[in-house]
């Protein structure tokens, strides 16, 4: 039993985000190539992360310094709903236009900025990449999902609330049990 | 070069392992330093230094470039896996934590909490069962082909909640595996050490296969890393058979050096034990509760006599500038100090420190060190009014307050809110300068009130060190005060005082008493309210008390009103009412509904003292009325964290100090998974409170503990459906310029 307690400490332990994302854009334009990143996939409204890797074709070293400028537009110019959004997600000033750097990225080797997508449908991702005064743009259409419901989104977390109640209770009826087995001895 | 910089400095922070490993490390740590001092010959130093090292890979490979470029390189996802599967596990389990764990963790909680789940038969079988290598050997193997299968793989790679679950996986099954292998002590081996060898054999093979399919696939079995992009010459198929060799050689390594080892140990000469003369084990030192005071840095500051004037007078000076910049500056609360320090920072850290330590902001309060300053010309000798000895004046305040807050919008009016701040530091002058004692902070400050209520969640309280101390002492000097020390001007006295009710923290008792036998010391968590002593120094027994019981339900209701006043539906509802019809209707729900809720649920209940059970019960619910508090507050102080900034520049700026314009354009530490955070909050305040509706209804009804606590149970359960409604709604945010 006292093997549990070092697992269930240890499960604890072991969760940890994944980084990066998934890769949704790669092209090859000019003397760079472009992919971009997004999580999460699929996209869904609110906050999501891009991220941009811009390479030198030739070497396919990582080009040092890229200016990189990522805007989302709406191909329906819908007004967002606000149901469903999360609270950061719908408040936190997030636009559709950012510039992505590398400081606010995990992963130093790309570029990346937080986005606030408000409403489902289709939505043009361009971005712009800028080294020496040379300068790439690449775009695609992506389809954005509504936002998950608060609960599918958080019912890992809600579920703790029933297991800390079974396990109190799981603890009651072992101490029943090991009050009746020292009556009965 | 620079490429080779941005790999290697790609770490992440990952605060949920970070602070469970942590945790972990400080559990065993203190655990190992006991075990250490009793039985040195089983817990040496190279146990400890082992298990924080399998700490350290755990960490490592889960934040490390390793976990970055994972989804990249499988050679790197393939090492990562390494790491948790046939490194960080044996490293742990060669620390022998089982021990360790117990010991390290509070004595009320291993005893209590994990103690009958410790001492359950069933779960000895179900422990015994899950580390039997009959059982861990098949599920490390299966565990470990399963997740290589290549719709898994992906789906790992694709979502982050599934690469968690992998890694969880691999980790748990890991520690299984390696358990039979390793026995830490005391475990019993149920197999024979010769065992092992076939035992470790067979995963070898298996995992020599699995790496075998790696390595000579001429397919690509993880689209995901065909995708990926190249950063180096290495092909995707070159980086898959990589890969596999990676699996191959170091995984075969992991297993087959122990089987070695077991094999040599066999076939060497076995040499007699030496006989271990066992000296006495040396006696437990006494167990003492944790002591702030007596903590090196922090306790020499608090214990040092002008830190609280100091203390004081800084937040003195800040209430000043905001009160001048509430009158004087712009009156748009996003550029004005008086509308954003005091709603969204001030009450932000507040609840902070009320969670962390307790109510450290009586101790810093700016209006009693402007009262003490007016007490050397006012002569304050009256007696405060007996009629007047209760909480209902600061009941009434608060209920103003939370209905002119949302009326007047006093959080977007810097001229109200700077009137405010004001006529708390003439109110706090008046009464105080003219009557005895701190009869403002004890009768009528409304902030004061939150804390102490707040406060019977927190986890520290100013008590008495050794009982038996008070026992022989004579002068009282906590509660009289002597010649160069005042005493609680709350007229707590130590001895029997119990929980943080009407305690300011303010330690005149701590300075007064000769025998330095008072401290700040950590808090049984909700005893004082589960026990309530009728005998309460200056408060008596909550169940015996109206005003207060009323007090937490209108701070329980305040917490819940005041969040969901910001949320859209109630915006919407909020406009279509007239003045007096929402004064109303904010006094129902403020005073009427918890206690009329209370008093049914009693009823229901069966309960013979109705308003006493109703009283004693109602006060159970501040755990969760604070939760929703402080995931509330919480929310503002992280979106508006960098608001002073412009703020002081603009300020600066008109007084013409500042020659930097101001840049309105700021980050804010919110996050996407702020929700989470809020939501473990709220957990942690709704479990608190149905335990200690529990642990009530057990004294109450010994024999009918389940049909009492049913009521009571499913209205904290329906409170906290309604704060997850509202934090998942739409809010609107105050005080920040979007």
């Amino acid at each position: 039993m006292r093997s549990l307690i070092c697992i269930f400490i240890l499960f604890t332990a072991s969760h940890a985000l994944a980084d990066g994302g998934v890769v949704v854009l790669r092209e090859e334009t000019g003397d760079m190539i472009i992919t971009v990143f997004a999580n999460p996939t699929p996209l869904r409204v609110g906050a999501v992360d891009l991220g941009v890797l811009a390479q030198d074709r030739a070497s396919r070293q990582p080009l040092p310094d890229p200016d990189v400028r990522i805007s989302l537009t709406s191909e329906e110019n819908v007004v967002p709903p606000a149901e469903w959004a999360t609270i950061c997600n719908s408040l936190n000033g997030l636009g559709t236009v950012a510039t992505a750097t590398r400081n606010h990225s995990t992963n130093r080797l790309l570029n990346s900025a937080w986005l606030g997508v408000p409403a489902p449908g289709k939505w043009d991702l361009e971005v712009r990449v800028r080294v020496d005064g040379q300068s790439e743009r690449v775009s695609q259409t992506l389809e954005v999902l509504p936002a998950a419901a608060p609960l599918s989104a958080w019912w890992p977390l809600i579920a703790l609330v029933p297991i800390g109640i079974a396990s109190f209770a799981l603890r009651g009826f072992f101490l029943r049990q090991r009050r009746r087995h020292r009556s009965l001895v | 070069m620079e490429t080779a910089d941005s790999i290697f400095t790609s770490w992440a922070f990952q605060p949920v392992p970070a602070a469970g490993l942590f945790l972990s490390a400080i559990i065993y740590v203190r655990g190992w330093r006991k075990l250490h001092r009793q039985v040195p010959e089983r817990f040496p130093a190279w146990r400890l230094l082992s298990f924080l090292c399998g700490l350290g890979i755990v960490y490592f490979a889960l934040a490390s470039p390793l976990d970055t470029f994972a989804s990249w390189l499988l050679i790197v996802h393939m090492v990562q896996h390494l790491l948790l599967t046939m490194v960080a596990p044996p490293l742990l389990l060669w620390g022998a934590p089982l021990l360790p764990f117990l010991r390290g963790l509070p004595l009320w909680f291993a005893r209590d909490a994990l103690g009958p789940f410790l001492s359950a038969p069933l779960m000895h079988r179900l422990g015994g069962l899950l580390v039997h290598p009959l059982f861990a050997g098949p599920l490390f193997m299966f565990s470990n082909i399963f997740w290589h299968l290549p719709p898994m793989y992906e789906l790992a790679l694709r979502s982050s909640d599934w690469h968690q679950i992998e890694h969880l996986c691999f980790l748990a099954t890991a520690m299984l595996f390696w358990w039979p292998v390793v026995q830490p002590w005391p475990s019993r081996p149920v197999w024979p050490r010769w065992a092992m060898v076939p035992y470790l054999l067979i995963a070898d093979i298996q995992n020599t296969v699995l790496a075998g399919f790696l390595t000579f696939s001429e397919n690509i079995l993880y689209p995901t890393y065909a995708n990926a992009p190249r950063i180096s010459s290495l092909s995707a198929i070159d980086d898959q058979t990589g890969a596999g060799a990676v699996m191959w050689v170091p995984g075969s390594i992991a297993f087959l050096v122990p089987a070695g080892i077991i094999v040599m140990s066999y076939l060497s000469p076995k040499r007699p034990r030496p006989s271990v003369v066992r000296a006495p084990l040396p006696p437990s030192p006494p167990r003492r509760p944790f002591d702030l005071l007596r903590t090196p840095v922090i306790g020499n500051i608090l214990r040092w006599k002008p830190f609280r004037p100091l203390a004081q007078c800084l937040l003195f000076g800040l209430a000043i500038i905001v009160m001048a910049d509430g009158f004087f500056g712009p009156q748009v609360s996003s550029m004005n100090l008086a509308g954003v320090l005091p709603w969204t920072h001030w009450r932000g850290f507040t609840v902070i420190a009320l969670l962390a330590a307790g109510n450290l902001f009586c101790m810093v309060c700016p209006f009693t060190f402007f009262r003490d300053l007016g007490r050397k010309i006012l002569p304050g000798n009256r007696r405060w009014p007996r009629v007047l000895r209760s909480k209902w004046i600061a009941v009434a305040l608060l209920v103003i307050f939370f209905w002119a807050y949302e009326f007047f919008d006093l959080w977007d009016s810097p001229w109200w809110t700077a009137w405010i701040v004001a006529m708390y530091f003439i109110a706090a002058l008046l009464i105080d300068g003219f009557f005895r004692g701190a009869s403002f902070c004890k009768y009528v400050c409304p902030i004061g009130q939150f804390h102490f209520i707040s406060s019977l969640a927190s986890p520290l309280e100013v008590r008495v060190r050794e009982p038996d101390v008070c026992a022989s002492c004579r002068t009282h000097d906590c509660l009289r005060g002597n010649a160069t020390q005042r005493g609680c001007e709350l007229e707590l006295f130590q001895p029997k005082k119990s929980g943080n009710m009407d305690c300011t923290f303010c330690l005149d008792c701590v300075n007064a008493c000769p025998h330095d036998n008072v401290g700040i010391l950590t808090a049984r968590p909700g005893a004082d309210i589960i026990i309530d002593p009728p005998r309460r120094s200056s408060v008596r027994g909550f169940s015996h008390r109206l005003d207060i019981a009323v007090l937490a339900g209108v701070i329980v209701a305040g917490a819940f009103l005041n969040a969901a006043a910001m949320t859209r539906p109630l915006i919407v509802w909020q406009t279509a009412l007239s003045g007096i019809t929402m004064a109303l209707l904010f006094a129902a729900i403020l005073l009427g509904a918890p206690l009329a809720l209370s008093v049914l649920c009693a009823w229901i209940a069966g309960a013979r003292q109705l308003r006493e059970t109703a009283c004693g019960f109602l006060v159970a619910f501040t755990p969760l009325g604070f939760a929703m508090w402080i995931s509330h507050l919480l929310f503002h102080l992280l979106t508006g964290s960098h608001t002073p900034g412009p703020i002081f520049q603009r300020a600066m700026s008109d007084l013409g100090l500042g020659a930097m314009p101001a840049n309105w354009t700021v980050p804010s530490l919110a996050f996407p998974a702020l929700p989470g955070l809020q939501i473990l909050l709220l957990n942690a305040g709704i479990l608190f409170s149905l335990w200690i509706l529990w642990q009530k209804s057990k004294i109450a009804a010994p024999s009918r503990t389940g049909w009492f606590f049913a009521p009571w149970g499913s209205l904290a359960l329906l409170l906290y459906a309604l704060a997850l409604w509202i934090i998942f709604q739409p809010m609107e945010l105050r005080g920040l310029r979007m």
